[in-house]
């Protein structure tokens, strides 16, 4: 019983670590950017964050769909605000950026 | 006429000034409702959803209670009055019963959710059954802490669930909310749907509502397939495992117009290798293989919706040993068809943002939305097996017709009342030496109410059913459920109701065949009946970054009046069958914890006591083959842009009674001991397809010598029913998914 327990604590360790390294990879040239994006349902939603994801240079996808914002962390030398409005906008829908933040600080904390 | 139209014209026209109203409407996967009413309370300004689940709304002046409406869901009511500046508004309809969950934001304002649930219902969507992504319905539920899956037989490869601790025929199934998987399917049934055909599973415990007839005694399980209006264009998955096990799904929807749609559904699947890793001769499990067609259609104008399924099923499955001198064969074909039809009367026929307006109903405060659904369903199901020596040959033909109507009166009433009508033939051929027919044709007519009053935190719903079965005579079933929120942190549910059900011994228990145990069935065996009464707490904990505890505590028992007694005990070469004489009960007590740790980290710990005893020749014993308890444990994380997901899951199964052995020669033991299952899986997504990879049990856990008296599968001792552990070692399993998403 104890080893089993064992395993599990094991388990829930690497799973945790591996989580914190990921959100703790910030970069000098990670931006975050906050669009407004005219998405209504959440396909939209769905769509948003399985297409976007796929963007070069993208760290970090954040959705508020009651908001309709979407707030992106990426890599500057691989991609630009422009590029990425030009990507929602092959989705069909449209975006802009409403804030403008450097560094990784959460402009949409619910 | 003209007066009418222009006074709706001068409606229009002022209303239009207002405020709007915008949201979404979803179901439970989160898939959005298209065609669903929204309706202002009071007024006649009403509008219906888009494809997409999303509606805008014009607010009147003295408008502020949004009622929401779809047929085959559960209506619901947002009050948004002195809630300034609301511009959005998502609901999720439950489509089930009387379950909804809403959410309204304001701007400026953080999230307001209020669980509207009557029962105590949980849904597993997409993203929970792609956890364990292997492979059918009985494999969809290891990551659930209410309901468990074992072997039947150490031959078979039958599954058996279990809820509160009592087996699976106590657990009405429902596809598509239509009773399904009864009487002779119930053996095998948990194979028959393919994971990757469900969109969602509902799973009630204790008693249900009275819609859907009778047979809910420990639970409800409804499965929803995808549904051609909503799913993906194409998809396909592909899955092996290091024991043979192949399979592929393919399913493809097309929409024909705008108000058709259909959809193809595919399952193929076949063991390529004989497992055997104990050594003693026979397959750990038997080989499937499994052809499964399905093909649904959607169809909707205006009020009127049209939904058709049709399924083929062939089942071929092959056991025993090795060497195939102890074989079982079991072939199973079976046909499914439904129609449903859903009418929605009241709401008026409004174009997208429309206003009418009707002098009439000007000041009736009512709302007279109401919506009759007519269902039909018809099954066909063939069955041979032989099990060594013996033989079983099993036909059931059924036929299905629930009509539902629905009305909401005002805010706070709801009534649904319907009639139902069931027939069932069955022609079972049992030779054991000597051939044994058993034949019978069951009619059921019935008809049922229920009411649903909500007064401010409190939702009570009451129903009642009558029903005549042509062999049991008329009988009644009451059902009650109350619901108590305190604020949005904590939800109180109580619930008590009545259940019946025509046992179908050798159908339900054919599994026995599967050991030269004797069956005895008893003379005028009663119809099953049972109470069941529930309690439940469920509280929610704002912890740290918004994210929030979820606590539930349940308690369920199940009482029975009647039932038929499965004696394992008194003679351990015998199978006995009989009515209940004295106690019989199950209590089952559960705890869960929830939290989402950090962002895309998930855990879940659950922990049930299980008190299942029934009477047995007099002596209240506690019921062989049940886990005493169980605990789960799992932990769901997934990367940022969820391109990585990682799942684990422990099972820690407690102990419990074996039936009783050979006094003089003991075969086996009094008891068996805990044992504790993980399982792990690593999923990796990309734009258009996924790759999976796992673990099932991996400190290799097995029950070592399954079968009794292994070595004489036609003597007095062999049995391979004495299951209560897994038949088989670690297992590695990879699938790929892939999918054209419709734009």
């Amino acid at each position: 019983m104890k080893t089993k327990i064992w395993i599990v604590a094991v388990i829930a360790l690497i799973m945790i670590s591996l989580a914190a390294e990921a959100q703790s990879k910030k970069n000098e040239n990670t931006k975050t950017v906050t669009f407004e994006v005219s998405m209504t349902c959440q396909n939209c939603q769905r769509t948003i964050e399985k297409n976007i994801a796929w963007e070069k240079g993208m760290k970090d996808i954040k959705v508020d769909l009651e908001m309709k914002l979407v707030t992106l962390t990426f890599d500057t030398r691989k991609t630009s605000e422009e590029k990425l409005i030009e990507a929602f906008e092959n989705l069909g829908y449209t975006a802009e950026a409403v804030q403008n933040n450097q560094n990784e600080k959460n402009v949409n904390k619910q | 006429m003209k007066k009418q139209l222009i006074l709706l014209f001068l409606v229009s026209f002022s209303s239009v000034s207002f405020a709007q109203v915008h949201g979404i409407i979803k179901d439970n996967a989160g898939q959005g409702i298209p065609g669903a009413h929204i309706h202002w309370l009071g007024t006649d300004v009403g509008t219906l959803s888009d494809e997409s689940g999303h509606f805008i709304i014009s607010q009147p002046n003295d408008a502020n209670t949004l009622i929401f409406s779809s047929i085959g869901f559960a209506s619901d009511t947002v009050n948004v009055a002195g809630k300034n500046n609301i511009d959005q508004v998502n609901v999720i309809l439950d489509d089930h019963t009387e379950l909804a969950e809403l959410t309204v934001t304001q701007r400026r304002s953080g999230k307001y959710v209020n669980r509207l649930a009557v029962q105590n219902m949980e849904t597993l969507n997409t993203n929970e059954l792609r956890k364990a992504a292997c492979c059918n319905l009985s494999e969809s539920f290891t990551t659930n802490p209410s309901v468990d899956v074992s072997y039947s037989d150490a031959a078979t490869g039958a599954k058996q669930i279990k809820l509160l601790g009592l087996s699976g025929s106590y657990v009405q199934m429902l596809t598509e909310n239509i009773p399904n998987l009864r009487g002779l399917s119930s053996a095998y049934g948990m194979g028959y749907i393919p994971g990757p055909w469900m969109e969602s599973i509902q799973i009630s415990k204790g008693t249900a509502s009275v819609k859907t007839g009778y047979e809910a005694i420990a639970g409800q399980i409804n499965v929803e397939y995808k549904k051609p209006q909503n799913s993906d264009r194409v998809s396909l998955n592909i899955f092996t495992n290091s024991v043979g096990r192949t399979e592929f799904n393919a399913d493809a929807a097309v929409k024909l117009s705008d108000s058709l749609a259909t959809s193809v559904m595919l399952h193929a699947s076949d063991d390529y290798m004989t497992p055997d890793d104990n050594g003693d001769g026979y397959r750990d499990l038997p080989r499937i293989r499994q052809y499964n067609l399905a093909n649904r259609w959607f169809y909707q104008k205006d009020n009127y919706i049209l939904q058709a399924f049709v399924r083929g099923l062939s089942e071929n499955r092959t056991g025993g040993k090795t060497d195939n001198s102890y074989k079982i064969g079991i072939n199973t074909e079976r046909y499914e068809l439904f129609v449903k039809n859903g009418f929605l009367f009241g709401g008026d026929e409004h174009e997208e943002e429309g206003h009418q307006h009707d002098q009439e109903h000007e000041h009736n405060h009512e709302h007279n939305l109401s919506s009759l659904g007519i269902i039909l369903n018809g099954t066909i199901h063939n069955q041979d097996a032989v099990y060594g020596a013996k033989k079983y040959d099993g036909r059931q033909n059924n036929l299905y017709l629930n009509v539902i109507y629905d009305r909401e009166m005002g805010e706070h009433h709801k009534f649904s009342a319907g009639t139902s009508f069931n027939m069932d033939t069955y022609d079972e051929i049992l030779t054991l030496g000597n051939t044994q027919n058993f034949t019978r044709t069951e009619y059921v007519p019935g008809a049922f109410a229920e009411y649903t009053v909500t007064y401010k935190d409190l939702t009570a719903m009451a129903g009642l059913r009558a029903d005549y079965n042509t062999l049991y005579g008329t009988f009644v079933t009451p059902r009650f459920h109350v619901r108590y929120n305190i604020k949005d942190r904590a939800h109180l549910r109580v619930s008590a109701g009545k259940g019946y059900r025509t046992p179908n011994i050798l159908a339900e228990n054919n599994f026995l065949l599967a050991s030269n145990r004797v069956i005895n069935i008893g003379e005028n065996l009663k119809q099953e009946e049972a109470w069941n009464f529930g309690a439940t707490a469920h509280v929610f904990i704002p912890v740290w970054g918004g994210k929030e505890l979820a606590l539930m505590g349940e308690w369920f028992y199940t009482n029975f009046i009647n039932q038929v007694v499965v004696d394992m005990d008194s003679n351990p070469h015998a199978a006995g069958f009989y009515n209940l004489n004295g106690k019989s009960y199950s209590s089952s007590l559960q705890f869960e914890a929830n939290l989402e740790v950090f962002r895309g980290f998930t855990a879940t710990l659950a922990h049930r006591i299980n008190d299942v005893k029934v009477t047995v020749m007099g002596r209240l014993r506690e019921k062989p083959l049940n886990n005493r308890s169980k605990s789960l444990i799992t932990f769901t994380y997934e990367t940022p842009l969820k391109k990585w997901q990682f799942d684990y899951t422990a099972q820690f199964n407690g102990g419990g009674r074996m039936p009783d052995p050979d006094a003089s020669n003991p075969l086996w033991e009094n008891e068996f001991k805990p044992f504790n299952i993980m399982n792990a899986q690593v999923t990796r997504n990309f734009r258009t397809w996924s790759v999976y990879a796992g673990a099932e049990n991996i400190t290799n856990f097995m029950q070592h010598h399954p079968i009794i008296d292994v070595q004489n599968p036609f003597g007095d001792n062999f049995d391979a029913s004495m299951v209560w552990g897994p038949m088989h070692g670690r297992t590695f399993y990879a699938g790929l998914r892939w999918a054209l998403t419709k734009k």
